[in-house]
Protein backbone atom coordinates (compact mmCIF):
# COMPACT_ATOMS: atom_id res chain seq x y z
CA UNK A 1 0.00 0.00 0.00
CA UNK A 2 2.79 2.34 0.90
CA UNK A 3 4.56 1.40 -2.30
CA UNK A 4 1.53 2.22 -4.44
CA UNK A 5 0.93 5.55 -2.76
CA UNK A 6 4.58 6.44 -3.17
CA UNK A 7 4.48 5.68 -6.89
CA UNK A 8 1.21 7.52 -7.30
CA UNK A 9 2.83 10.50 -5.63
CA UNK A 10 5.84 10.46 -7.94
CA UNK A 11 3.85 9.98 -11.10
CA UNK A 12 1.47 12.78 -10.23
CA UNK A 13 4.43 15.03 -9.51
CA UNK A 14 5.94 14.28 -12.93
CA UNK A 15 2.59 14.76 -14.64
CA UNK A 16 2.08 18.08 -12.89
CA UNK A 17 5.52 19.25 -13.93
CA UNK A 18 4.85 18.16 -17.50
CA UNK A 19 1.58 20.08 -17.54
CA UNK A 20 3.28 23.20 -16.28
CA UNK A 21 5.92 22.79 -18.97
CA UNK A 22 3.32 22.45 -21.72
CA UNK A 23 1.32 25.44 -20.54
CA UNK A 24 4.49 27.50 -20.50
CA UNK A 25 5.25 26.36 -24.04
CA UNK A 26 1.89 27.44 -25.40
CA UNK A 27 2.13 30.84 -23.72
CA UNK A 28 5.27 31.71 -25.69
CA UNK A 29 3.52 31.80 -29.08
CA UNK A 30 1.80 35.12 -29.81
CA UNK A 31 -1.97 35.33 -29.72
CA UNK A 32 -3.56 34.91 -33.15
CA UNK A 33 -4.28 38.22 -34.87
CA UNK A 34 -7.95 39.01 -35.47
CA UNK A 35 -9.05 38.08 -38.98
CA UNK A 36 -9.12 40.99 -41.41
CA UNK A 37 -12.53 42.28 -42.44
CA UNK A 38 -13.92 40.29 -45.36
CA UNK A 39 -13.81 41.80 -48.83
CA UNK A 40 -17.39 42.65 -49.69
CA UNK A 41 -19.15 45.30 -51.65
CA UNK A 42 -15.98 46.95 -52.89
CA UNK A 43 -15.02 44.03 -55.11
CA UNK A 44 -16.94 45.20 -58.13
CA UNK A 45 -14.56 48.10 -58.57
CA UNK A 46 -11.02 47.64 -59.79
CA UNK A 47 -8.25 47.71 -57.24
CA UNK A 48 -7.09 50.97 -58.72
CA UNK A 49 -10.30 52.94 -58.46
CA UNK A 50 -9.66 56.56 -58.99
CA UNK A 51 -13.15 58.03 -58.70
CA UNK A 52 -14.79 57.83 -55.30
CA UNK A 53 -18.51 58.05 -54.83
CA UNK A 54 -19.46 61.07 -52.85
CA UNK A 55 -21.87 59.26 -50.54
CA UNK A 56 -20.82 57.11 -47.65
CA UNK A 57 -17.58 57.25 -45.75
CA UNK A 58 -14.91 57.16 -48.44
CA UNK A 59 -12.08 56.88 -45.96
CA UNK A 60 -13.52 53.79 -44.31
CA UNK A 61 -14.17 52.33 -47.74
CA UNK A 62 -10.57 52.82 -48.80
CA UNK A 63 -9.26 51.33 -45.59
CA UNK A 64 -11.60 48.37 -45.86
CA UNK A 65 -10.44 47.65 -49.37
CA UNK A 66 -6.81 47.74 -48.31
CA UNK A 67 -7.26 45.78 -45.11
CA UNK A 68 -9.36 43.02 -46.63
CA UNK A 69 -6.51 42.28 -48.99
CA UNK A 70 -8.24 43.26 -52.21
CA UNK A 71 -5.60 45.79 -53.20
CA UNK A 72 -2.88 43.35 -52.29
CA UNK A 73 -4.48 40.70 -54.46
CA UNK A 74 -4.62 43.01 -57.45
CA UNK A 75 -1.01 43.97 -56.83
CA UNK A 76 0.02 40.33 -56.62
CA UNK A 77 -1.60 39.69 -60.00
CA UNK A 78 0.54 42.42 -61.47
CA UNK A 79 3.71 41.33 -59.71
CA UNK A 80 3.24 37.69 -60.67
CA UNK A 81 3.94 38.48 -64.31
CA UNK A 82 7.25 36.66 -64.78
CA UNK A 83 8.41 38.89 -67.59
CA UNK A 84 7.85 42.17 -65.72
CA UNK A 85 10.98 44.05 -64.71
CA UNK A 86 9.23 46.54 -62.52
CA UNK A 87 12.36 48.60 -62.02
CA UNK A 88 12.58 49.30 -65.75
CA UNK A 89 12.69 52.98 -66.42
CA UNK A 90 10.71 52.76 -69.63
CA UNK A 91 8.00 50.40 -70.88
CA UNK A 92 10.35 48.68 -73.31
CA UNK A 93 12.57 47.70 -70.40
CA UNK A 94 9.68 46.58 -68.23
CA UNK A 95 8.02 44.28 -70.73
CA UNK A 96 9.62 42.23 -73.48
CA UNK A 97 8.73 42.31 -77.13
CA UNK A 98 7.15 45.77 -77.32
CA UNK A 99 9.43 47.00 -80.08
CA UNK A 100 11.16 44.40 -82.16
CA UNK A 101 12.66 44.32 -85.61
CA UNK A 102 14.81 47.43 -85.19
CA UNK A 103 18.02 47.27 -87.20
CA UNK A 104 21.44 47.12 -85.59
CA UNK A 105 22.43 50.49 -86.99
CA UNK A 106 19.48 52.26 -85.42
CA UNK A 107 20.00 50.47 -82.13
CA UNK A 108 23.62 51.56 -82.20
CA UNK A 109 22.47 55.14 -82.71
CA UNK A 110 20.12 54.89 -79.73
CA UNK A 111 22.95 53.50 -77.63
CA UNK A 112 25.18 56.38 -78.69
CA UNK A 113 22.52 58.85 -77.56
CA UNK A 114 22.28 57.16 -74.16
CA UNK A 115 26.07 57.22 -73.81
CA UNK A 116 26.11 60.94 -74.51
CA UNK A 117 23.04 61.60 -72.32
CA UNK A 118 23.05 65.21 -71.21
CA UNK A 119 26.23 65.95 -73.15
CA UNK A 120 24.87 66.03 -76.70
CA UNK A 121 22.46 63.11 -76.56
CA UNK A 122 19.45 65.20 -77.50
CA UNK A 123 21.01 66.25 -80.80
CA UNK A 124 21.69 62.64 -81.70
CA UNK A 125 18.14 61.69 -80.77
CA UNK A 126 16.68 64.42 -82.96
CA UNK A 127 18.55 62.90 -85.88
CA UNK A 128 17.11 59.47 -85.11
CA UNK A 129 13.62 60.86 -84.70
CA UNK A 130 13.77 62.68 -88.00
CA UNK A 131 14.41 59.44 -89.86
CA UNK A 132 12.08 57.13 -87.94
CA UNK A 133 8.40 56.54 -87.48
CA UNK A 134 6.07 54.55 -85.27
CA UNK A 135 7.37 53.24 -81.99
CA UNK A 136 10.98 53.96 -82.93
CA UNK A 137 10.15 57.64 -83.26
CA UNK A 138 8.19 57.38 -80.02
CA UNK A 139 11.23 55.97 -78.23
CA UNK A 140 13.45 58.73 -79.57
CA UNK A 141 10.99 61.46 -78.57
CA UNK A 142 10.54 59.92 -75.12
CA UNK A 143 14.29 59.76 -74.57
CA UNK A 144 14.57 63.45 -75.46
CA UNK A 145 11.76 64.19 -73.01
CA UNK A 146 13.39 62.10 -70.27
CA UNK A 147 16.83 63.64 -70.68
CA UNK A 148 15.40 67.16 -70.83
CA UNK A 149 13.22 66.57 -67.78
CA UNK A 150 16.13 65.26 -65.74
CA UNK A 151 18.24 68.20 -66.83
CA UNK A 152 15.50 70.65 -65.86
CA UNK A 153 14.66 71.82 -69.39
CA UNK A 154 10.85 71.92 -69.28
CA UNK A 155 10.32 73.47 -72.69
CA UNK A 156 12.21 70.81 -74.59
CA UNK A 157 10.67 68.05 -72.51
CA UNK A 158 7.10 69.24 -73.09
CA UNK A 159 7.70 69.64 -76.81
CA UNK A 160 9.15 66.15 -77.08
CA UNK A 161 6.28 64.71 -75.04
CA UNK A 162 3.77 66.38 -77.36
CA UNK A 163 5.47 64.76 -80.33
CA UNK A 164 5.42 61.38 -78.59
CA UNK A 165 1.69 61.71 -77.97
CA UNK A 166 1.10 62.12 -81.70
CA UNK A 167 2.29 58.58 -82.37
CA UNK A 168 -0.57 56.16 -82.71
CA UNK A 169 -0.90 52.57 -81.49
CA UNK A 170 1.26 53.03 -78.44
CA UNK A 171 0.83 50.12 -75.99
CA UNK A 172 -0.72 50.84 -72.60
CA UNK A 173 2.53 50.28 -70.70
CA UNK A 174 4.17 52.96 -72.84
CA UNK A 175 1.27 55.35 -72.37
CA UNK A 176 1.96 54.97 -68.69
CA UNK A 177 5.45 56.41 -69.22
CA UNK A 178 4.03 59.39 -71.07
CA UNK A 179 1.61 60.09 -68.24
CA UNK A 180 4.42 59.77 -65.71
CA UNK A 181 6.58 62.34 -67.45
CA UNK A 182 3.58 64.63 -67.89
CA UNK A 183 2.98 64.38 -64.15
CA UNK A 184 6.58 65.20 -63.35
CA UNK A 185 6.50 68.19 -65.66
CA UNK A 186 3.18 69.50 -64.39
CA UNK A 187 3.40 72.57 -62.22
CA UNK A 188 0.09 72.17 -60.46
CA UNK A 189 -0.02 69.44 -57.82
CA UNK A 190 -3.59 68.40 -58.59
CA UNK A 191 -2.86 68.08 -62.30
CA UNK A 192 0.25 66.07 -61.51
CA UNK A 193 -1.73 63.77 -59.23
CA UNK A 194 -4.26 63.12 -61.99
CA UNK A 195 -1.43 62.21 -64.38
CA UNK A 196 0.08 59.80 -61.87
CA UNK A 197 -3.32 58.17 -61.39
CA UNK A 198 -3.66 57.53 -65.10
CA UNK A 199 -0.05 56.31 -65.24
CA UNK A 200 -0.68 53.56 -62.71
CA UNK A 201 -4.01 52.75 -64.34
CA UNK A 202 -2.30 52.21 -67.68
CA UNK A 203 0.49 50.11 -66.18
CA UNK A 204 0.14 48.92 -62.58
CA UNK A 205 3.66 47.50 -62.82
CA UNK A 206 5.24 50.92 -63.23
CA UNK A 207 7.23 51.22 -60.03
CA UNK A 208 8.28 54.82 -60.57
CA UNK A 209 4.69 55.89 -61.16
CA UNK A 210 3.60 54.37 -57.86
CA UNK A 211 6.45 56.14 -56.08
CA UNK A 212 5.42 59.49 -57.52
CA UNK A 213 1.77 58.83 -56.77
CA UNK A 214 2.42 57.98 -53.13
CA UNK A 215 4.75 60.94 -52.64
CA UNK A 216 2.32 63.25 -54.41
CA UNK A 217 -0.49 62.14 -52.13
CA UNK A 218 1.70 62.64 -49.09
CA UNK A 219 2.79 66.16 -49.98
CA UNK A 220 -0.39 67.53 -51.50
CA UNK A 221 -1.96 70.54 -49.84
CA UNK A 222 -5.55 69.35 -50.07
CA UNK A 223 -8.07 72.12 -50.66
CA UNK A 224 -11.27 70.11 -50.40
CA UNK A 225 -12.34 67.06 -48.41
CA UNK A 226 -12.62 65.15 -51.69
CA UNK A 227 -9.00 65.96 -52.51
CA UNK A 228 -8.07 64.74 -49.06
CA UNK A 229 -9.84 61.44 -49.59
CA UNK A 230 -8.14 61.07 -52.98
CA UNK A 231 -4.75 61.72 -51.42
CA UNK A 232 -5.40 59.07 -48.77
CA UNK A 233 -6.43 56.59 -51.45
CA UNK A 234 -3.32 57.30 -53.50
CA UNK A 235 -1.05 56.79 -50.52
CA UNK A 236 -2.71 53.58 -49.37
CA UNK A 237 -2.96 51.90 -52.77
CA UNK A 238 0.43 52.85 -54.07
CA UNK A 239 2.23 51.76 -50.91
CA UNK A 240 0.57 48.35 -51.17
CA UNK A 241 1.61 48.10 -54.82
CA UNK A 242 5.15 49.21 -54.04
CA UNK A 243 5.45 46.70 -51.25
CA UNK A 244 4.22 43.90 -53.50
CA UNK A 245 6.39 44.87 -56.45
CA UNK A 246 9.67 45.21 -54.60
CA UNK A 247 9.21 42.88 -51.64
CA UNK A 248 11.97 44.91 -50.10
CA UNK A 249 11.58 46.94 -46.94
CA UNK A 250 14.66 49.00 -47.69
CA UNK A 251 13.03 50.34 -50.85
CA UNK A 252 9.95 51.40 -48.93
CA UNK A 253 12.11 53.10 -46.32
CA UNK A 254 13.95 54.93 -49.07
CA UNK A 255 10.65 56.33 -50.27
CA UNK A 256 9.78 57.34 -46.75
CA UNK A 257 13.07 59.21 -46.43
CA UNK A 258 12.44 60.88 -49.78
CA UNK A 259 9.17 62.20 -48.38
CA UNK A 260 11.11 63.67 -45.47
CA UNK A 261 13.53 65.36 -47.84
CA UNK A 262 10.64 66.91 -49.74
CA UNK A 263 9.82 68.42 -46.39
CA UNK A 264 6.30 69.51 -47.01
CA UNK A 265 4.48 69.54 -43.75
CA UNK A 266 1.31 68.19 -45.21
CA UNK A 267 -0.45 66.11 -42.58
CA UNK A 268 -0.87 63.19 -44.98
CA UNK A 269 2.84 62.55 -44.65
CA UNK A 270 2.21 60.96 -41.29
CA UNK A 271 -0.16 58.54 -43.01
CA UNK A 272 2.50 57.64 -45.56
CA UNK A 273 5.23 57.21 -42.95
CA UNK A 274 3.03 55.22 -40.63
CA UNK A 275 1.59 53.00 -43.32
CA UNK A 276 5.01 52.15 -44.73
CA UNK A 277 6.21 51.19 -41.26
CA UNK A 278 3.07 49.17 -40.75
CA UNK A 279 3.60 47.21 -43.96
CA UNK A 280 7.19 46.33 -43.09
CA UNK A 281 6.15 45.15 -39.66
CA UNK A 282 7.27 47.99 -37.39
CA UNK A 283 3.87 48.30 -35.80
CA UNK A 284 4.88 50.08 -32.64
CA UNK A 285 6.61 52.87 -34.53
CA UNK A 286 3.62 53.15 -36.83
CA UNK A 287 1.27 53.48 -33.87
CA UNK A 288 3.47 56.20 -32.43
CA UNK A 289 3.43 58.16 -35.67
CA UNK A 290 -0.34 57.85 -36.06
CA UNK A 291 -0.92 58.90 -32.46
CA UNK A 292 1.37 61.91 -32.70
CA UNK A 293 -0.18 63.03 -35.98
CA UNK A 294 -3.69 62.77 -34.57
CA UNK A 295 -2.71 64.90 -31.62
CA UNK A 296 -1.22 67.55 -33.89
CA UNK A 297 -4.16 67.77 -36.28
CA UNK A 298 -6.05 70.99 -36.24
CA UNK A 299 -9.58 71.59 -37.40
CA UNK A 300 -9.20 72.17 -41.09
CA UNK A 301 -10.84 71.09 -44.34
CA UNK A 302 -8.79 67.98 -44.70
CA UNK A 303 -8.20 67.21 -41.08
CA UNK A 304 -11.61 65.69 -40.48
CA UNK A 305 -11.02 62.98 -43.07
CA UNK A 306 -7.40 62.58 -42.13
CA UNK A 307 -8.31 62.13 -38.50
CA UNK A 308 -10.65 59.34 -39.55
CA UNK A 309 -7.94 57.71 -41.66
CA UNK A 310 -5.36 57.89 -38.89
CA UNK A 311 -7.86 56.60 -36.35
CA UNK A 312 -8.68 53.56 -38.47
CA UNK A 313 -5.00 52.78 -39.05
CA UNK A 314 -4.17 53.22 -35.38
CA UNK A 315 -7.00 50.89 -34.52
CA UNK A 316 -5.71 48.20 -36.86
CA UNK A 317 -2.13 48.55 -35.74
CA UNK A 318 -2.90 48.39 -32.06
CA UNK A 319 -5.18 45.40 -32.48
CA UNK A 320 -2.43 43.12 -33.74
CA UNK B 1 9.90 -5.76 -1.80
CA UNK B 2 9.14 -8.31 0.81
CA UNK B 3 12.54 -9.86 0.07
CA UNK B 4 14.41 -6.71 1.06
CA UNK B 5 15.29 -5.72 4.53
CA UNK B 6 13.93 -2.54 6.05
CA UNK B 7 17.22 -0.73 5.67
CA UNK B 8 17.48 -1.56 2.02
CA UNK B 9 13.90 -0.51 1.46
CA UNK B 10 14.68 2.81 3.04
CA UNK B 11 17.63 3.40 0.75
CA UNK B 12 15.54 2.56 -2.31
CA UNK B 13 12.99 5.11 -1.14
CA UNK B 14 15.61 7.78 -0.74
CA UNK B 15 17.06 7.06 -4.17
CA UNK B 16 13.66 7.08 -5.86
CA UNK B 17 12.62 10.30 -4.18
CA UNK B 18 15.91 11.92 -5.01
CA UNK B 19 15.36 10.92 -8.62
CA UNK B 20 11.91 12.49 -8.71
CA UNK B 21 13.26 15.66 -7.12
CA UNK B 22 15.96 15.70 -9.77
CA UNK B 23 13.36 15.32 -12.50
CA UNK B 24 11.33 18.14 -11.02
CA UNK B 25 14.29 20.45 -10.69
CA UNK B 26 15.33 19.73 -14.26
CA UNK B 27 11.86 20.58 -15.50
CA UNK B 28 11.80 23.81 -13.55
CA UNK B 29 15.21 24.78 -14.85
CA UNK B 30 14.11 24.07 -18.41
CA UNK B 31 10.99 26.17 -18.03
CA UNK B 32 12.85 29.08 -16.53
CA UNK B 33 15.58 29.05 -19.12
CA UNK B 34 13.41 29.14 -22.24
CA UNK B 35 14.88 32.08 -24.08
CA UNK B 36 12.13 34.65 -24.45
CA UNK B 37 11.54 35.71 -28.07
CA UNK B 38 12.69 39.27 -28.58
CA UNK B 39 9.81 41.71 -28.32
CA UNK B 40 9.90 45.07 -29.92
CA UNK B 41 12.75 45.94 -32.23
CA UNK B 42 16.47 45.92 -32.20
CA UNK B 43 17.75 48.71 -34.37
CA UNK B 44 20.36 51.37 -34.33
CA UNK B 45 19.13 54.94 -34.31
CA UNK B 46 22.41 56.36 -35.45
CA UNK B 47 23.84 56.21 -38.92
CA UNK B 48 26.34 53.41 -39.26
CA UNK B 49 30.03 54.28 -39.14
CA UNK B 50 30.48 53.49 -42.84
CA UNK B 51 27.68 55.40 -44.52
CA UNK B 52 26.16 54.26 -47.76
CA UNK B 53 25.53 56.51 -50.73
CA UNK B 54 23.54 59.64 -50.17
CA UNK B 55 19.81 59.40 -50.60
CA UNK B 56 18.66 60.63 -53.96
CA UNK B 57 15.31 60.52 -55.68
CA UNK B 58 14.40 56.84 -55.80
CA UNK B 59 12.63 57.06 -59.11
CA UNK B 60 14.81 59.36 -61.21
CA UNK B 61 18.24 58.21 -62.27
CA UNK B 62 20.91 60.93 -62.25
CA UNK B 63 23.31 61.70 -65.08
CA UNK B 64 26.81 60.28 -64.87
CA UNK B 65 30.20 61.92 -65.34
CA UNK B 66 33.24 59.72 -65.44
CA UNK B 67 36.56 60.43 -63.76
CA UNK B 68 39.78 58.47 -63.70
CA UNK B 69 41.91 58.70 -60.56
CA UNK B 70 45.67 58.17 -60.71
CA UNK B 71 48.43 59.40 -58.45
CA UNK B 72 48.71 62.41 -60.73
CA UNK B 73 45.14 63.46 -59.97
CA UNK B 74 41.70 63.38 -61.54
CA UNK B 75 41.12 63.03 -65.25
CA UNK B 76 37.65 63.67 -66.65
CA UNK B 77 36.57 61.21 -69.32
CA UNK B 78 33.99 62.97 -71.48
CA UNK B 79 31.91 60.61 -73.55
CA UNK B 80 30.57 63.09 -76.08
CA UNK B 81 33.15 62.36 -78.75
CA UNK B 82 32.91 58.63 -78.18
CA UNK B 83 29.14 58.81 -78.48
CA UNK B 84 29.48 60.66 -81.78
CA UNK B 85 31.81 57.95 -83.10
CA UNK B 86 29.42 55.22 -82.00
CA UNK B 87 26.60 57.11 -83.67
CA UNK B 88 28.55 57.05 -86.89
CA UNK B 89 28.77 53.28 -86.68
CA UNK B 90 32.25 52.71 -85.29
CA UNK B 91 32.78 49.75 -83.01
CA UNK B 92 36.36 50.33 -81.86
CA UNK B 93 37.20 53.86 -80.89
CA UNK B 94 40.74 54.93 -80.09
CA UNK B 95 41.01 58.02 -77.95
CA UNK B 96 43.66 59.76 -75.97
CA UNK B 97 42.35 58.01 -72.86
CA UNK B 98 42.46 54.50 -74.24
CA UNK B 99 40.36 52.20 -76.36
CA UNK B 100 36.59 51.94 -76.33
CA UNK B 101 34.82 48.85 -77.62
CA UNK B 102 31.15 49.16 -78.48
CA UNK B 103 28.94 46.12 -78.46
CA UNK B 104 25.33 46.24 -79.43
CA UNK B 105 22.62 44.63 -77.41
CA UNK B 106 21.76 40.98 -77.85
CA UNK B 107 19.51 39.90 -80.68
CA UNK B 108 16.65 39.42 -78.24
CA UNK B 109 16.67 42.83 -76.68
CA UNK B 110 14.09 44.59 -74.57
CA UNK B 111 14.96 48.24 -74.98
CA UNK B 112 16.43 49.45 -78.28
CA UNK B 113 19.02 51.46 -76.38
CA UNK B 114 20.72 48.49 -74.70
CA UNK B 115 24.47 48.39 -75.18
CA UNK B 116 27.85 47.51 -73.70
CA UNK B 117 30.78 49.87 -73.93
CA UNK B 118 34.10 48.42 -72.88
CA UNK B 119 36.91 50.75 -71.85
CA UNK B 120 40.56 49.78 -71.74
CA UNK B 121 42.32 52.82 -70.30
CA UNK B 122 45.83 53.93 -71.12
CA UNK B 123 46.97 54.90 -67.64
CA UNK B 124 50.07 56.75 -68.70
CA UNK B 125 48.34 59.10 -71.08
CA UNK B 126 45.47 59.55 -68.68
CA UNK B 127 47.89 60.57 -65.94
CA UNK B 128 49.42 63.13 -68.29
CA UNK B 129 46.04 64.79 -68.73
CA UNK B 130 45.20 64.74 -65.04
CA UNK B 131 44.07 67.68 -62.98
CA UNK B 132 46.35 67.58 -60.02
CA UNK B 133 44.75 67.62 -56.58
CA UNK B 134 47.34 67.51 -53.92
CA UNK B 135 46.45 70.41 -51.68
CA UNK B 136 43.46 70.93 -49.45
CA UNK B 137 42.15 73.88 -51.45
CA UNK B 138 42.38 71.91 -54.67
CA UNK B 139 40.30 69.16 -53.14
CA UNK B 140 37.83 71.75 -51.94
CA UNK B 141 37.59 73.25 -55.41
CA UNK B 142 36.96 69.81 -56.89
CA UNK B 143 34.24 69.08 -54.34
CA UNK B 144 32.66 72.46 -55.03
CA UNK B 145 32.55 71.66 -58.70
CA UNK B 146 30.92 68.29 -58.05
CA UNK B 147 28.45 69.97 -55.76
CA UNK B 148 27.54 72.53 -58.39
CA UNK B 149 27.12 69.85 -61.04
CA UNK B 150 24.84 67.89 -58.75
CA UNK B 151 22.73 70.88 -57.70
CA UNK B 152 22.33 72.38 -61.12
CA UNK B 153 22.51 69.49 -63.56
CA UNK B 154 21.83 66.40 -61.41
CA UNK B 155 25.16 64.90 -62.44
CA UNK B 156 26.81 62.36 -60.16
CA UNK B 157 30.47 61.42 -60.66
CA UNK B 158 31.68 57.88 -61.17
CA UNK B 159 35.33 57.33 -60.32
CA UNK B 160 37.57 54.70 -61.83
CA UNK B 161 40.30 54.33 -59.23
CA UNK B 162 43.67 52.87 -59.94
CA UNK B 163 45.83 51.41 -57.23
CA UNK B 164 48.25 54.29 -57.42
CA UNK B 165 45.42 56.76 -57.01
CA UNK B 166 43.98 55.35 -53.80
CA UNK B 167 45.52 57.98 -51.55
CA UNK B 168 44.11 60.84 -53.53
CA UNK B 169 40.77 59.14 -53.94
CA UNK B 170 40.50 58.50 -50.22
CA UNK B 171 40.72 62.22 -49.57
CA UNK B 172 38.22 63.10 -52.27
CA UNK B 173 35.88 60.40 -51.03
CA UNK B 174 35.90 61.63 -47.47
CA UNK B 175 35.49 65.24 -48.58
CA UNK B 176 32.49 64.33 -50.67
CA UNK B 177 30.95 62.22 -47.91
CA UNK B 178 31.34 65.14 -45.54
CA UNK B 179 29.61 67.37 -48.06
CA UNK B 180 26.85 64.75 -48.40
CA UNK B 181 27.36 64.42 -52.12
CA UNK B 182 26.55 61.19 -53.92
CA UNK B 183 29.26 59.42 -55.84
CA UNK B 184 30.14 55.93 -56.90
CA UNK B 185 33.47 54.33 -57.57
CA UNK B 186 34.99 51.28 -59.14
CA UNK B 187 38.47 49.91 -58.60
CA UNK B 188 40.25 49.40 -61.87
CA UNK B 189 42.41 46.32 -61.72
CA UNK B 190 45.14 46.05 -64.34
CA UNK B 191 44.10 44.01 -67.29
CA UNK B 192 40.39 44.26 -66.52
CA UNK B 193 38.14 46.09 -68.97
CA UNK B 194 35.76 48.61 -67.48
CA UNK B 195 32.25 48.25 -68.90
CA UNK B 196 29.58 50.90 -69.13
CA UNK B 197 26.28 49.37 -70.09
CA UNK B 198 22.54 49.52 -70.22
CA UNK B 199 21.00 46.11 -69.92
CA UNK B 200 17.76 44.50 -68.80
CA UNK B 201 19.61 42.66 -66.04
CA UNK B 202 20.31 45.96 -64.30
CA UNK B 203 16.60 46.40 -63.78
CA UNK B 204 16.02 43.08 -62.07
CA UNK B 205 15.68 44.69 -58.66
CA UNK B 206 15.85 48.12 -57.21
CA UNK B 207 18.44 47.14 -54.67
CA UNK B 208 20.94 49.52 -56.20
CA UNK B 209 20.08 53.20 -55.89
CA UNK B 210 21.10 53.83 -59.43
CA UNK B 211 23.31 52.22 -61.99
Amino acid sequence: MALVSRWIGRISLVVLAAMVLLMEATDVSPPPSPPPPPCGSGSDRSGLAVVLNATGDPIAEIMARVDCGETKQKAEETASDESLRMAGDICLMRYPGLLSGVSREIRQKFAAAVIAAQDGGIDLLREIEANANGMTAWRAAMEIARIAERAGDRQTALAALARARLISDVPAACQSDMELIAGRLAEDDDVAAAYFDSAVLADPGNFAAHVERALGGATLRAETPQACADAVERIMESVVYLETLTRSSSQLLRIKRRAEVLNENAPQRALLDGFILERIGRKREAAAIYGRAMAELETGLCDERLRRALAIRLDRVVQK
Amino acid sequence: MSLRTDAEAGFVDIAANALSVLILVTIIVLIVSIVPSPRGEVRADNRPALPFPVEIDPSVQPFNSYWYVTEAGLTPIPLRQIAQSVFNGEKVIETVFGKFFFQNSRRTYRDVAEFRLGFVPDSKRIAEAAISISGEDEIERAVDQFSMEFEESYIVPTFFVEKSGFDIFARIHSAMRNADLPLRWVVRRPGVTLTIMRDANQFETRAATWR
